[in-house]
């Protein structure tokens, strides 16, 4: 798996961060919103989200940075404000195509076979953990050898198939 | 004034004095800033962050509530990016506040709800989510829904402020929520339910549990009256709807009220109440008309009259009835009956020494208030007073907060030794001592040459401080000299702060002295009384020694009969004790609210003396212990039906208000109508005319602003106490254990939250009960040489070994007491049944 993450994930790791040491609860604006920041966050790395989440979110943090009580109540949504802002492209990804490019956001991605590449070599069904890999090793001048599939339900994004597949088959989007 | 600041606010030019805030500058020119969490009364935290304004030239929004006003501010309230500052943050409490308005309580009232409707908040604009704690309902008066919380805080602060200080913020961030410490329910976590919490809750979060399903507050009609319980006759409003009482409210929402006070309204209203006379015929208390049984009445008091002269009839009065009643009834006694014997319940609860302290204060304008408990530096608290008038313990931790000095003395580790800095520990019936060695070593600090001067008697007073000082008190040499040091601060404001009803006279006369010492004079001395009307009943003559307006001599008798149109007997008639004594010549007998089989000490003696009687009137709101052996029994409406006035322990007058249609006569009809069946008679049956005659005969009800030009100390006496062998114990009466009041009204009135263990239980040191072999529920016998009783041990660690306590008021105490001293512990035996 790669080491890069995507803004999406950096701002929701910061923003996390900042709750579970700083925000104490003493301020209403700050503590109520916690809630719908990680929400939002979360939707985001989900995929659950749209482009109109993206723009709350914006108006929480700039409302909550007016309205909080305390220096670090402002800066965790100014630093998030800020990466909405720098990161538009990968926040709008996120919302509207549902992908993360740096593959952070393991839940967002997709992991499906190319059946023009893939040369039914079994390498993956093999190494699935998951069990989400069918089909059957190709067999010379057989005529019902059709290429492999991967179960969207039961595939856990672990990116083993990735690892094993020689031909590069396998497609994350 | 010189430190005016004149600023703007909304266009608006206002001045006002410097260190006001943006919101109270605001509020006197008129502009309602909305705010959650600020509460008049309390500390502004600034959390909630509705307050906000705008200064021109400051950068951001700023609290109003926290702000103060500067000269030449600019300031703006209500901009339209105020209003979406303030629109954000409601919208934000709206997001974890799942309560349906549609069906809510405080629906009208609730200031979520209204500042979302002035800001024009039409549907959410973030998913509501439900916190999902649970609902608390395991106590009887407050039920706590933090589902509907909005974390303002305001319970909090005024917990801490003049409850019990059990309320904070639990965990952090996200999770936060108001609750005591580990969770526990409130009556395990020491809440004694003043209800000040509920008071200043904005939303539904805290609510009386008895108002539920009774209406919305818009349907209310707030009466303003004073709580009939105990002498401080706290100021409050009764909410009613149709004649029902729904909940009690203050004037400002962090006044403070005890549990009897917001709670314990239910007596008025309560099933039990007697309301329509009863006579005895067969054995048996049966319902029967007024004419019928005032003709009764009457016709019988004439016959012991007649046969046993005027000496043979009599009348009690308790201190719980109006001015107006305790009048009508003594001049009943006086000049209807013609019998001095009239007397209150007050002379087991320390009329003595309310006399005394009167005498040496020079009328109520000396009292200390409860605001001058407030305002004190040093306080010298003694005993469970703090129980006995619960509004002092609010005062007492507002002064402590402020950096007040407290000096404890009691044996009950209770909340004000908590705040003390001074604990003096005596072993019980040492209090006094402790005070005159206190006295001495105050009066080697302040230096002898300016107190003889000041003081009379000094020399006497010096005897006696030197009698006392080598008695072992329990209490060290070194605490008395860290108490000496901070009473003897003459500049510091001090207050002695004394139940003259829980202490033992040597102690009250002790605490005055101490006062007199430093030169305290005037508002030095808090007279607590459990009493509504303590200060009002001996005011209106209805003691034994003195006529209305504590006046006495034969002129004043001569004015009276004239005033009355009647021969007087002799004024000083016989007092409460004398009546009640074995040989006494009374045989018949007119009680007025008053329960002496219950509430006078030694009270099975005070049965068996009744049982003599040859005719007993009873009149009381409820069925007493004293009423069940009566021959008629005559319904007695309380002073929330009837007006009426008290004067509290602040000698001021208080008028009570008619809220509640009555449920009977007032008790100056009947006696009126009584009077006029005995002896033709005028004026007692209507209030104004009584008020008016009141007034002639006692002028201002007899506060009165005299004033002793050289005061002189009292003497204290040299009781000491009585060393037990080893082990033994002491029986202390004590208000400060087992919570709640244990008086009749609550008892009989059905009230029973507010009196836990209905007055039947007796409290041990753990070290004690063990010794003893004895547990908590454990049934006991007590045995004092006064009487036995059977009794429930509590264990409770507040006590010192070698000390029972025994609830205050409660019938149970009263049997085992020494008749004659009722403070004064006595040795007790505890044995297992």
């Amino acid at each position: 798996m790669s080491e890069a993450l995507c803004a999406v994930t950096r701002a929701y790791q910061e923003y996390m961060e900042f709750t579970e040491e700083q925000l104490c609860g003493r301020c209403i604006p700050c503590m109520a919103a916690a809630p719908m920041i990680i929400d939002v966050l979360e939707r985001l790395r989900r995929g659950d989200a749209t482009a109109a989440d993206v723009d709350q979110l914006e108006r929480i943090c700039a409302e909550v940075y007016v309205t909080a009580l305390c220096k670090h109540g402002q800066k965790a949504v100014a630093n998030l404000s800020q990466a909405v802002k720098d990161y538009r492209e990968a926040f709008s990804l996120h919302a509207e195509a549902k992908r993360c490019p740096e593959r952070s956001c393991t839940e967002i991605l997709r992991y499906q076979i190319n059946p023009e590449r893939c040369t039914q070599c079994d390498r993956c069904r093999e190494v699935c953990p998951a069990g989400a890999v069918v089909g059957e090793p190709y067999v010379p001048y057989r005529a019902d050898n059709y290429p492999y599939v991967i179960i969207q339900e039961k595939c856990t994004r672990c990116s083993a198939c990735l690892e094993v597949c020689a031909d590069k088959a396998i497609e994350v989007v | 004034m010189a430190d005016l600041v004149t600023l703007t606010i909304d266009g608006k030019g206002i001045s006002v004095p410097r260190g006001t805030t943006i919101l109270h500058a605001a509020e006197t020119a008129g502009i309602k800033i909305p705010h959650l969490c600020y509460c008049p009364g309390l500390k502004g935290t600034g959390a909630c962050r509705i307050c906000l304004v705008q200064i021109e030239k400051v950068k951001g929004l700023v609290v109003s509530c926290m702000r103060k006003v500067a000269p030449e501010m600019v300031v703006h309230t209500n901009t339209e990016e105020i209003r979406e500052a303030r629109r954000f943050v409601v919208e934000l409490l709206l997001s974890r506040h799942s309560g349906l308005c549609l069906s809510c309580e405080k629906s009208g009232s609730c200031r979520l709800q209204q500042y979302a409707y002035e800001l024009g908040i039409e549907r959410p604009s973030f998913p509501v989510r439900d916190p999902g704690y649970p609902v608390d309902e395991s106590n009887p008066f407050i039920v706590r829904n933090y589902n509907l919380c909005i974390l303002c805080g305001r319970c909090i602060r005024v917990c801490r402020t003049q409850g019990s200080d059990i309320l904070d913020f639990m965990k952090r961030g996200i999770e936060t929520r108001v609750s005591t410490a580990l969770d526990k329910p409130l009556q395990e976590a020491g809440c004694d339910f003043c209800g000040s919490c509920v008071g200043v809750c904005p939303t539904a979060a805290l609510m009386e549990k008895n108002r539920r399903g009774k209406g919305r507050e818009w349907e209310f009609t707030p009466l303003r009256s004073y709580c009939g319980y105990c002498g401080s006759a706290c100021e409050l409003y009764y909410n009613l709807k149709k004649d029902e009482i729904v909940r009690v409210t203050t004037e400002a929402p962090a006044d403070y009220l005890c549990v009897r006070g917001r709670f314990g309204y239910g007596y008025l209203t309560s099933g039990a109440r007697l309301t329509t006379p009863l006579v005895r015929r067969d054995g048996e208390l049966v319902p029967a008309e007024w004419e019928e049984v005032l003709e009764l009445t009457a016709r019988r008091f004439r016959e012991l009259r007649d046969k046993y002269g005027p000496r043979g009839v009599g009348g009690i009065v308790g201190a719980l009835v109006s001015n107006e009643a305790a009048y009508a009834f003594q001049k009943f006694i006086r000049a209807a009956l013609k019998s001095g014997n009239v007397d209150s319940g007050l002379r087991f609860s320390g009329l003595d020494l309310l006399r005394e302290c009167d005498g040496v204060l020079g009328g109520p304008k000396g009292y200390a208030s409860l605001e001058d408990i407030a305002a004190a530096d040093v306080l010298l608290v003694i005993g469970d007073v703090w129980r006995r008038v619960p509004a002092v313990w609010g005062r007492i931790k507002r002064a402590a907060d402020r950096g007040a000095k407290v000096v404890c003395l009691g044996l009950y580790a209770g909340r004000p030794t908590r705040v003390a800095q001074v604990w003096l520990r005596p072993v019980p019936g040492a209090e006094h001592l402790v005070l005159q060695q206190l006295a001495a070593a105050v009066l080697r600090q302040v230096g002898e040459r300016r107190v003889r001067q000041r003081v009379a008697k000094f020399n006497a007073f010096k005897k006696e401080l030197a009698s006392a000082v080598a008695v072992p008190t329990g209490v060290g040499a070194e605490e008395i000299a860290k108490a000496a040091e901070l009473w003897a601060d003459r500049k510091a404001k001090g207050v002695v702060v004394l139940a003259v009803d829980g202490v033992t006279p040597e102690t009250g006369r002790a605490a005055l002295n101490l006062c007199l010492l430093t030169g305290r004079l005037k508002n030095a001395l808090f007279l607590g009384h459990s009493l509504t009307n303590a200060q009002g009943i001996w005011r209106m003559g209805a003691v034994a020694e003195t006529l209305p307006g504590l006046q006495t001599g034969p002129r004043v008798t001569a004015r009276f009969a004239r005033l009355w149109g009647a021969t007087l007997p002799d004024i000083p008639g016989l007092t409460a004790k004398e009546m009640l004594a074995e040989d006494s010549p009374v045989r018949g007998l007119y009680v007025l609210g008053e329960n002496p089989v219950a509430s006078f000490p030694g009270c099975d003696r005070v049965a068996a003396r009744l049982k003599k009687l040859e005719f007993l009137v009873v009149q009381d709101l409820f069925l007493t212990e004293t009423a069940g052996m009566a021959d008629v029994v005559l319904p007695l409406a309380a002073t929330a039906e009837t007006g009426g006035t008290c004067i509290n322990v602040e000698g001021e007058v208080r008028q009570f208000r008619e809220v509640l249609p009555a449920k009977t006569l007032a008790a100056w009809e009947v006696i009126g109508w009584l009077a006029s069946k005995v002896r033709l008679d005028a004026g007692y049956g209507v209030l104004r005319q009584l008020k008016s005659e009141i007034l002639t005969a006692a002028p201002g009800y007899g506060v009165k602003a005299g004033g002793t030009p050289r005061p002189a100390f009292l003497p204290v006496g040299d009781a000491v106490p009585e060393a037990g062998p080893d082990g033994s114990l002491r029986l202390v009466p004590l208000a400060a254990r087992f919570g709640f009041y244990e008086g009749s009204w609550a008892l009989h009135g059905g009230i029973r939250a507010l009196c836990r263990f209905g007055g039947d239980c007796v409290g041990l040191a753990p070290e004690d009960a063990e010794r003893l072999g004895l547990e908590e529920g454990t049934a006991v016998a007590v045995t004092t040489a006064y009487g036995r009783a059977t009794a429930v041990v509590r264990i409770d660690s507040g006590l010192p070994p070698g000390v029972a306590a025994m609830p205050a008021f409660a019938a149970k105490t009263n049997t085992l007491l020494i008749p004659e001293a009722p403070n004064k512990p006595v040795a007790v035996e505890i044995t297992k049944l």
